[in-house]
C-alpha cells in the first residue's frame, strides 16, 4: 500500500466520518418527540390492554356478571375469583365479590374473550404501581375505584 | 501483560492470565448473561457462558394450562419477536388438528410477522450501535420502532407482549388505520436505512470495528445449528420462509440476503437488507389482502395422542415447537427449539482470540435475547 | 483622557462621549487599588503585584470552573437534540438549575475509601488533575490584556503542563487497589500521552508560521487573518488534527476508552464517590473548554473579529469624534464576545463528534496517533515552514 493510497484511504474514512456527522446535525434541527409526562398524557387506542375493569352503571352500581366464571376458568393463572353472594330471595345467584389479583395477571385478555356478557373488559388504566401489595386485589364490582 | 521478570533467564516475562466476569448486570449482555473469560492482557483465551440466570420453567408451566391459555407464555420468550413466536406455537397447534386456517388470517399473519422483524432489527440495530458506542444510533433505530409497536398497539392492545395470534387465526380484525399506517412505515424505513448508512455502516471507525471481527466459518456455523441472521451471515443461504414455506410465503417475492466472510460486518448488514425485505413483503401483503373472516372455528382443541413439530423463521432464526399430547386438553410435554441458545453456542469458538472491546461487538452481533435462551 | 493607541468599545465611548469625559473604569480601579493596597495596607510593589496575580487567578478559576458546571448543563441538552428529545428542562427554564442540583447531589454522597487504597495518593489524585487544568488557563487570553499573565513562552508552557494530567489519572488508578482500575489508568496514560505529540507539533508550525511562543502574540497576529486560512491548506489540516488529538487527549468519545471500559474493565475513577468523582468530571469538562479556547485562540483568531487578508468585518474606523485629525475604532463587538462564540462553537463540535461515532478500539486508538497523526503533523511542519520560507506568512 503505497503512500498515495493510504492518503486516500485517509481522505475517503474522514469524508465518511463528516458524512455520519451531517446525519446527526439534520437530527439535531428536527422536531423533538419528547412527551412530558406527566403532564401530558397520551389518550390509550381503544384496544389497549391496561388492566381488567368491570363496567357499572354510575348510579345503581348494576353490572353484567351472570356468574358463569367462563372468566375464572380462562385465566392461565387464577387472576380471578368470584365470591357468590345470596340473592334477594335466597336462591337467586348474585356476584358478592369479583376478586381480581392485578399482581398475577398477565394483561393477556382470555378473560374478557371468554366473556359473554360483556360484563368485563379490558380498562385503559396503565399506572398500577402501589405502595402496599395488598392493594394489588381489587374487588371489581365495588364502585369504590 | 507482564506482571513479574524472572532475574535467572532475562529474556522470559512470566505473564499471568486471569479470569474476570462479565455479566449478569451489565450494558452490553442483551439482557442477564454471565460470561466467564479467560484474558491474557488485552485478549480472549476462553469465554464461558453461564445460563439460567432468566430461566422461569415456562416449559414446566405451559403443562398445567390448556393450548389456547398458554400462547401468552410465549410472547415472553424472544420477546423481541413475539408475534413469531406466538405463530410458531399456534402453527404446531394446527398441524396436530389439521385446522385450516382462512387466507385473510394467514396475511395478517405475514404482515405482523414481518412488521415484527423490522421492530426486532431496528431495535437490535440501536442496541449495537449503542453497544460499539454510538449512542446516537441506539434513538434513530427505536424511532422506528416507535412507529411499529405503536400500530401494533392499536391493533391488539400491547407494544411488546402481543398475544395475538389464536389457533386457527388471529385474534382480531385489522383496524382502519392499519394499511396506510403500514405504507408510512414501509416509506419510513426506506429513509431510515440511508440514514443508517450515512451514520453507521459508513463510518470508518464502525467498520473498523466489526469488519474482520469474530469470523464464524459456514461449516461451524451448520454444527453449532446456528441459524438466522447469524447463518446467513457466513454465507449459506438458507431461510424458512423460503425452504420449508408455510402460510402464504410462497406467494410472495423476496430475496434472501447472506454474507460473504461472516464477520460482525455480514451480519450486520444481512439485517439490515432483511429489513428491505421485509417491506417488499410488506407491500405485496397490502395488495393481495383479501377479505373473509380472520379465525377458523375451532371447537375443542384437543390434539390427538402423538408429537407434533413445527418451525418458523424469526428475526433470530429457526424456532420450533415440539409438544407431546395424550389426548388431554393441556399438553403433556412442551419443548420450544429457540435460535437464539444455538447462536450463542458459536460465542466460545469466535469470541477467542479477539480483544475485550470485540467480545462486546462480536456478543452484539449476534443478536441473542437471554429469555429466549433461559426460557 | 482617552488612550488613542488602545481600541475603544462601545461602551466606553457611551461613557465618553454622554456620561462624563473621565477616565474610564478600567483606568481608575488599577491606580485606585494600587493606592489603597500601598497606602493603607502596607503592600510594597511586589506585593501589590503578587495580588492582583492572586485575585486574577482565582477569578479565572472560578469562573471557567463555573463554565464548567454550565458546560455539563450544555453536554446534556445537545445530547438531547441530537437524539430527537428535550433534555433537562424541569428544573428551572430549560434546565438552567439542573447543574446546581447536581452539585447538591454529589454534596450529600457518601465518601468512601477504599481500605486497601493508597491513601494520600488517592486523596489527592483529583486535585492534581484540576491543579494540570488551572495551570494552562492561566495565559488563555481572553480579550486584548484580558488574561491571567502572559509568559512569553507560552506555547511552551502549555505544552509541558498539559502533561501533568497523566499524572493525576495514573494516581488515580495506581491508588484503588483495584486490579481493573490499574489496567484502565495506565491505557488512559498510554492514550494520552501518545496524543501529546501530534498537538505539539501542530502547535509548533503555528509558532512556526507566527514567529513568536507568546500567546497573546500569536492572537494579536491573526488580527490580519486568522491562522486558518492564512497558513493556506496546512490550516485547515492543522486544525483538524489539533481538535481530532485534543479529544483523544481529554478522553472523549470516540476515544472514551477509560470511560467505556466500565462496561468491562472498570475506568480509573470507579473507586471515588461523591464530591471526589465530581472532581474528575468537572476537570474533563474543564479541559474541553481549554482545548476549544486553545483550538479557537491558535486557529480562529482568539479574540479577533473575522479577519481574512487584511480585511476585519465587523468593524468600523473612522475619524475620533473628539478629535477628528485621529483615526480610531468606532465600534467593534468586544473581544470576549468573539473569543467565547468561538470557544462556543469548537465545543459543540467536540460534543458533535462524541454523540455520532463508536468507540475505537484501543489498539486502532494507538494506530491511529502514531501512523496517522503524527506522519501527519510532520508534513504539516515541514509544509508550513516552507509556506513561511515562501514568504506568505509575512
Amino acid at each position: 500500500m503505497g503512500p498515495l493510497s493510504t492518503l486516500g484511504g485517509i481522505v475517503r474514512g474522514f469524508g465518511s466520518l463528516l458524512g455520519g456527522m451531517r446525519a446527526t446535525l439534520i437530527e439535531f434541527f428536527s422536531a423533538d418527540v419528547t412527551q412530558q409526562y406527566p403532564d401530558e398524557r397520551w389518550r390509550m387506542h381503544e384496544r389497549f390492554r391496561g388492566r381488567v375493569d368491570m363496567p357499572l352503571d354510575p348510579l345503581s352500581g348494576a353490572h353484567k356478571c351472570t356468574l358463569c366464571m367462563m372468566c375464572v376458568r380462562a385465566c392461565p393463572n387464577g387472576s380471578l375469583e368470584i365470591v357468590q353472594g345470596k340473592g334477594a330471595d335466597g336462591k337467586a345467584r348474585v356476584l358478592d365479590k369479583y376478586i381480581y389479583k392485578l399482581s398475577t395477571c398477565t394483561l393477556c385478555e382470555m378473560c374478557v374473550e371468554a366473556c359473554n356478557f360483556d360484563a368485563i373488559r379490558m380498562g385503559h388504566d396503565y399506572e398500577m404501581s402501589v405502595y402496599d401489595r395488598q392493594a394489588l386485589t381489587l374487588i371489581l364490582n365495588e364502585p369504590a375505584r | 501483560m507482564p506482571m513479574n521478570q524472572t532475574p535467572q533467564s532475562k529474556d522470559a516475562l512470566k505473564t499471568e492470565e486471569y479470569w474476570i466476569n462479565m455479566g449478569p448486570q451489565h450494558p452490553s449482555t442483551h439482557g442477564v448473561l454471565r460470561l466467564v473469560m479467560k484474558l491474557d492482557g488485552e485478549t480472549v483465551l476462553q469465554i464461558v457462558p453461564h445460563l439460567g440466570y432468566i430461566h422461569r420453567s415456562i416449559e414446566r408451566m405451559c403443562e398445567w394450562d390448556t393450548y389456547p391459555q398458554l400462547i401468552h407464555f410465549t410472547d415472553r420468550m424472544d420477546y423481541l419477536s413475539a408475534m413469531m413466536t406466538n405463530w410458531a406455537y399456534v402453527q404446531s397447534v394446527e398441524k396436530s388438528l389439521g385446522v385450516v386456517v382462512p387466507e385473510r388470517a394467514e396475511y395478517i399473519r405475514v404482515m405482523v410477522a414481518e412488521l415484527n422483524r423490522l421492530s426486532s432489527h431496528t431495535m437490535w440495530f440501536g442496541a449495537y450501535c449503542m453497544d460499539l458506542g454510538a449512542a446516537t444510533a441506539f434513538f434513530y433505530g427505536f424511532r422506528e420502532r416507535e412507529m411499529v409497536v405503536d400500530l401494533f398497539e392499536a391493533l391488539c392492545g400491547q407494544r411488546l407482549t402481543y398475544n395475538y395470534m389464536r389457533i386457527g387465526g388471529v385474534a382480531k380484525d385489522l383496524t382502519e388505520d392499519f394499511v396506510p399506517r403500514v405504507k408510512a412505515i414501509c416509506e419510513t424505513i426506506k429513509r431510515a436505512v440511508d440514514e443508517y448508512k450515512a451514520l453507521v455502516s459508513g463510518n470508518v471507525i464502525f467498520q473498523q470495528r466489526t469488519k474482520g471481527i469474530g469470523i464464524l466459518t459456514p461449516e461451524a456455523a451448520i454444527s453449532y445449528g446456528c441459524s438466522g441472521p447469524v447463518l446467513r451471515g457466513s454465507g449459506v443461504k438458507f431461510d424458512l420462509r423460503k425452504d420449508e414455506p408455510y402460510s402464504v410465503y410462497p406467494r410472495l417475492d423476496f430475496d434472501v440476503p447472506t454474507g460473504a466472510a461472516g464477520d460482525c460486518w455480514d451480519r450486520y448488514q444481512v439485517r439490515i437488507e432483511e429489513m428491505l425485505q421485509s417491506v417488499r413483503i410488506l407491500e405485496q401483503c397490502i395488495n393481495q389482502l383479501p377479505g373473509g373472516a380472520v379465525q377458523a372455528d375451532v371447537k375443542a382443541v384437543r390434539p390427538a395422542k402423538g408429537e407434533y413439530y413445527a418451525r418458523l423463521e424469526t428475526a433470530r432464526g429457526d424456532m420450533g415447537v415440539y409438544f407431546v399430547s395424550q389426548g388431554a386438553a393441556k399438553p403433556y410435554r412442551m419443548k420450544f427449539r429457540t435460535a437464539c441458545f444455538n447462536n450463542l453456542a458459536c460465542l466460545p469458538e469466535i469470541g477467542v482470540g479477539w480483544k475485550v472491546a470485540d467480545v462486546v461487538s462480536i456478543l452484539g452481533s449476534l443478536d441473542v435475547v437471554i429469555p429466549d435462551i433461559d426460557r | 483622557m482617552i488612550d488613542s493607541n488602545a481600541a475603544l468599545t462601545a461602551s466606553d465611548l457611551i461613557q465618553q462621549l454622554i456620561l462624563r469625559p473621565g477616565p474610564t473604569l478600567s483606568q481608575v480601579v488599577g491606580p485606585a487599588l494600587k493606592a489603597y493596597v500601598m497606602g493603607h495596607g502596607g503592600f510594597s510593589e511586589a506585593g501589590y503585584h503578587a495580588l492582583v496575580a492572586f485575585l486574577c487567578a482565582n477569578a479565572m478559576a472560578g469562573f471557567v470552573t463555573v463554565t464548567a458546571l454550565v458546560l455539563t448543563l450544555a453536554e446534556r441538552k445537545v445530547a438531547a437534540f441530537f437524539q430527537n428529545r428535550k433534555g433537562p428542562n424541569r428544573v428551572g427554564p430549560w434546565g438552567l438549575l439542573q447543574p446546581i442540583a447536581d452539585v447538591l447531589k454529589l454534596l450529600q454522597k457518601e465518601d468512601i475509601v477504599p481500605r486497601a487504597a493508597d491513601k494520600p495518593v488517592f486523596l489527592l489524585a483529583p486535585f492534581v488533575g484540576m491543579i494540570a487544568t488551572y495551570m494552562v488557563l492561566a495565559i488563555i487570553p481572553f480579550d486584548k490584556g484580558l488574561a491571567v499573565t502572559d509568559l512569553n513562552i507560552g506555547v511552551l508552557y502549555i505544552t509541558a503542563v498539559s502533561g501533568l494530567g497523566v499524572l493525576s489519572i495514573l494516581m488515580a488508578g495506581w491508588s484503588s487497589a483495584n486490579k481493573y482500575s490499574m489496567l484502565g489508568g495506565l491505557r488512559s496514560a498510554a492514550q494520552i500521552v501518545s496524543y501529546e505529540l501530534s498537538p505539539a507539533l501542530v502547535v509548533l508550525s503555528v509558532v512556526l508560521f507566527t514567529g513568536t511562543l507568546s500567546v497573546q502574540a500569536i492572537v494579536e497576529k491573526q488580527g490580519q487573518g486568522w491562522n486558518l486560512w492564512a497558513m493556506g491548506p496546512m490550516g485547515v489540516v492543522g486544525l483538524l488534527i489539533y481538535l481530532v488529538a485534543g479529544t483523544a487527549e481529554i478522553n472523549r468519545a470516540p476515544f472514551d476508552l477509560p470511560e467505556a471500559e466500565s462496561e468491562l474493565v472498570a475506568g480509573y475513577h470507579t473507586e471515588y464517590s461523591g464530591m471526589r468523582f465530581s472532581m474528575f468530571q468537572l476537570a474533563e469538562f474543564m479541559n474541553m473548554f481549554i482545548i476549544a479556547a486553545l483550538t479557537a485562540t491558535l486557529f480562529l483568531g482568539g479574540w479577533q473579529p473575522l479577519a481574512i487578508a487584511g480585511h476585519r468585518l465587523l468593524e468600523t474606523v473612522g475619524p475620533d469624534p473628539l478629535d477628528p485629525a485621529k483615526t480610531v475604532v468606532l465600534f467593534a463587538i468586544p473581544g470576549y464576545v468573539y473569543f467565547f462564540v468561538k470557544t462556543a462553537l469548537v465545543v459543540f463540535v467536540i460534543m458533535w463528534f462524541r454523540w455520532t461515532f463508536p468507540r475505537v478500539r484501543v489498539d486502532q486508538l494507538m494506530k491511529l496517533e502514531w501512523k496517522i497523526l503524527l506522519p501527519l503533523s510532520f508534513v504539516n511542519l515541514i509544509a508550513v515552514a516552507l509556506w513561511a520560507a515562501a514568504g506568505f506568512g509575512k
